[in-house]
């Protein structure tokens, strides 16, 4: 049986994600992309580093930093009430530290082909930096901040592993499809993770598809 | 009029002044890395490394003293780029409307206007990536245009385009400027270019502006070795004038050979000189009697067009440059090899007094 819990869950995962990166993911390309500093390679490994790193190493590190003896899970506990890690609210922000490179690494790709005389050009037309980004800038970058969120719902959809160390397997508040798959397969009910892994496949194949044709747009420009 | 002057140190070195009238075309000339496009971009703002002034009629847009900073934006500048610049994802007419001020109709109409005055007319609707290099460069110069700037400035407008569009935008720009009345400045590499289009030309090397005047003026008049050379000046020697005192004219030491020169040389020492290619003239045995003549041996003769370009060897190893008609070389039968004799008019030795310091630094 399809855990509809799960699959609302794992999208709802997806969309806050997304939304949340849209403005993160653009705020940490652009400079990043215009940047001329030696050290430019050293934050871009940072951001990329969970691209490489094991889930369940990310997952853990994630997991101290939001436990109630961390700061972070400290002050969260004592203002909302209740604990960080194995919330929703701690998924949600694993889910966006994880999903950093997914993100940004289209937009800065994006951000570093815009040709530096075309904004200046732009600054020219009597635009003030804002209108510039607004106008000139964001649209022509519009492709590969889209295929970032793209890539970004689409790999919500599919975590696994840091998932299951931050959020547990909390039916509602943390199982997401790609848990309740696992928990179908050890229940050995293989119809069911069937039919959510197909599910799951062409959700991911229909992502993907699209980002791609983004990033044609983008190229086409 | 736009008066500028700029000093910077960093990322590149700059030492540039530059005058530029109303109606008036001033081409800044000098190889790549000179620092033109950094002057140019400086001008408009959207460089700011610079100390100095530069102000166009009434406003002051840099003064680093008085702490004036204008952001390019708030600059009327109609600046035109080599790469053309162009927004991709807008139409043709949108690109210019992007820079007309005012109510959207009243945009939408200046825009129109001055894509017609540009020869563009029909193409509003197209994308910039369908157009040509041609046709992008007038969407460039009408976007510059529809601004009313109170300069326009063009960054080597003309060097992604083909010859033949080339020629078509010279006369074009050459149309429009009638009806400019203000400061233009053209940075171009080509010497050709400047001496076709400009009133003026300022000379710029390695940051520094190293002559201004009309173009045929500097050429003929280089003041110094790097500019003599940057005009396309193949013959630039160093010597040792002799005492003054040899009037009317002077007399060089050049490794040896006795050059006389027309003008005054006005002390004795280290001095360099050019000598315009089609200056050096073939002597015939007759004119035995006049100054500068020098027995040479060809070393290479280069077909130019209607001219050939040919290299000799001068007694005192220096390698003379000499352009000759190819009809005057078949009858005087010259070849690679022989020996010929040339002459070098008094006149026609220009001399660069404000030397050695600076030639040494030249490549």
């Amino acid at each position: 049986m399809m855990d509809w819990t799960a699959l609302q869950l794992s999208f709802a995962l997806a969309l806050a994600t997304s939304l949340v990166l849209l403005p993160v993911g653009i705020l940490l390309a652009r400079p990043l992309a215009r940047s001329r500093s030696r050290h430019r390679w050293l934050l871009e490994a940072a951001l990329t580093l969970p691209l490489v790193l094991p889930p369940t190493v990310l997952g853990y590190y994630l997991l101290v930093a939001m436990g109630a003896g961390s700061p972070l899970g400290a002050v969260y506990e004592r203002w909302i009430g209740h604990a960080l890690a194995f919330s929703f609210e701690g998924l949600l922000l694993a889910s966006i530290v994880f999903n950093i490179p997914f993100a940004m690494i289209p937009m800065l790709r994006a951000f570093e082909a815009v040709n530096a005389e075309v904004l200046q050009a732009a600054r020219l037309c009597g635009m003030g930096p804002w209108q510039a980004f607004l106008r000139v800038e964001l649209p022509l970058c519009w492709p590969g901040v889209m295929s970032g969120m793209v890539m970004t719902a689409a790999h919500t959809l599919g975590e696994f592993g840091v998932v299951l160390m931050v959020g547990g397997n909390i039916p509602g508040e943390t199982r997401t499809v790609a848990i309740a798959i696992y928990d179908r397969v050890q229940a050995f009910d293989m119809h069911g993770a069937g039919m959510m892994s197909a599910f799951l496949l062409v959700v991911s194949l229909l992502a993907l598809g699209l980002a791609a044709r983004q990033g044609r747009g983008a190229r086409s420009l | 009029m736009l008066t500028v002057t700029l000093h910077q140190t960093r990322p590149i070195d700059l030492e540039a002044t530059l005058q530029c009238a109303p109606g008036e075309l001033v081409a800044v000339v000098g190889p790549s890395g000179s620092g033109k496009s950094t002057l140019l971009k400086t001008i408009a703002g959207l460089l700011s490394g610079a100390t100095g002034r530069v102000r166009v009629g009434e406003s002051v847009w840099l003064d680093s003293r008085a702490g004036i900073l204008v952001p390019a934006h708030r600059r009327r500048v109609g600046f035109v780029f080599q790469s053309y610049a162009l927004f991709p994802h807008m139409t043709v007419l949108h690109n210019v409307m992007a820079a007309a001020a005012g109510e959207r109709a009243a945009r939408e109409a200046a825009a129109r206007e001055v894509l017609a005055a540009v020869n563009m007319a029909g193409l509003e609707g197209s994308r910039p990536g369908a157009l040509s290099g041609g046709q992008q460069q007038r969407v460039g110069l009408a976007r510059a245009l529809v601004r009313k700037p109170e300069v326009l400035l063009l960054d080597e407008p003309f060097s992604a385009v083909d010859q033949m569009t080339r020629e078509r935008l010279y006369e074009e720009l050459a149309e429009l400027r009638a009806n400019l009345a203000i400061p233009t400045v053209l940075v171009t590499h080509s010497i050709a270019e400047a001496q076709l289009l400009a009133d003026s030309m300022v000379v710029l090397h390695r940051g520094r502006t190293l002559q201004e005047g009309q173009p045929e003026f500097v050429y003929r008049h280089p003041v110094e070795p790097d500019v003599a050379r940057l005009m396309g000046h193949k013959n630039v020697f160093e010597g040792v004038a002799a005492a003054a005192h040899e009037a009317p004219g002077g007399v060089i030491d050049w490794n040896g050979l006795r050059l006389h020169v027309s003008a005054p040389l006005r002390r004795a020492g280290p001095v360099a000189f050019c000598v315009a290619a089609d200056d050096v003239r073939l002597a015939g045995p007759e004119l035995t009697d006049a100054p500068n003549r020098f027995e040479a041996i060809v070393d290479k003769a280069i077909p130019v067009g209607p001219s050939v370009m040919v290299y000799a060897w001068l007694p005192n190893r220096e390698r003379i440059a000499l352009s000759a008609p190819k009809h005057v070389l078949a009858r005087r039968g010259v070849s690679v090899g022989e020996t010929v004799l040339l002459s070098i008019a008094e006149q026609d030795i220009h001399v660069m007094e404000s030397t050695p310091a600076r030639s040494s630094r030249s490549t």
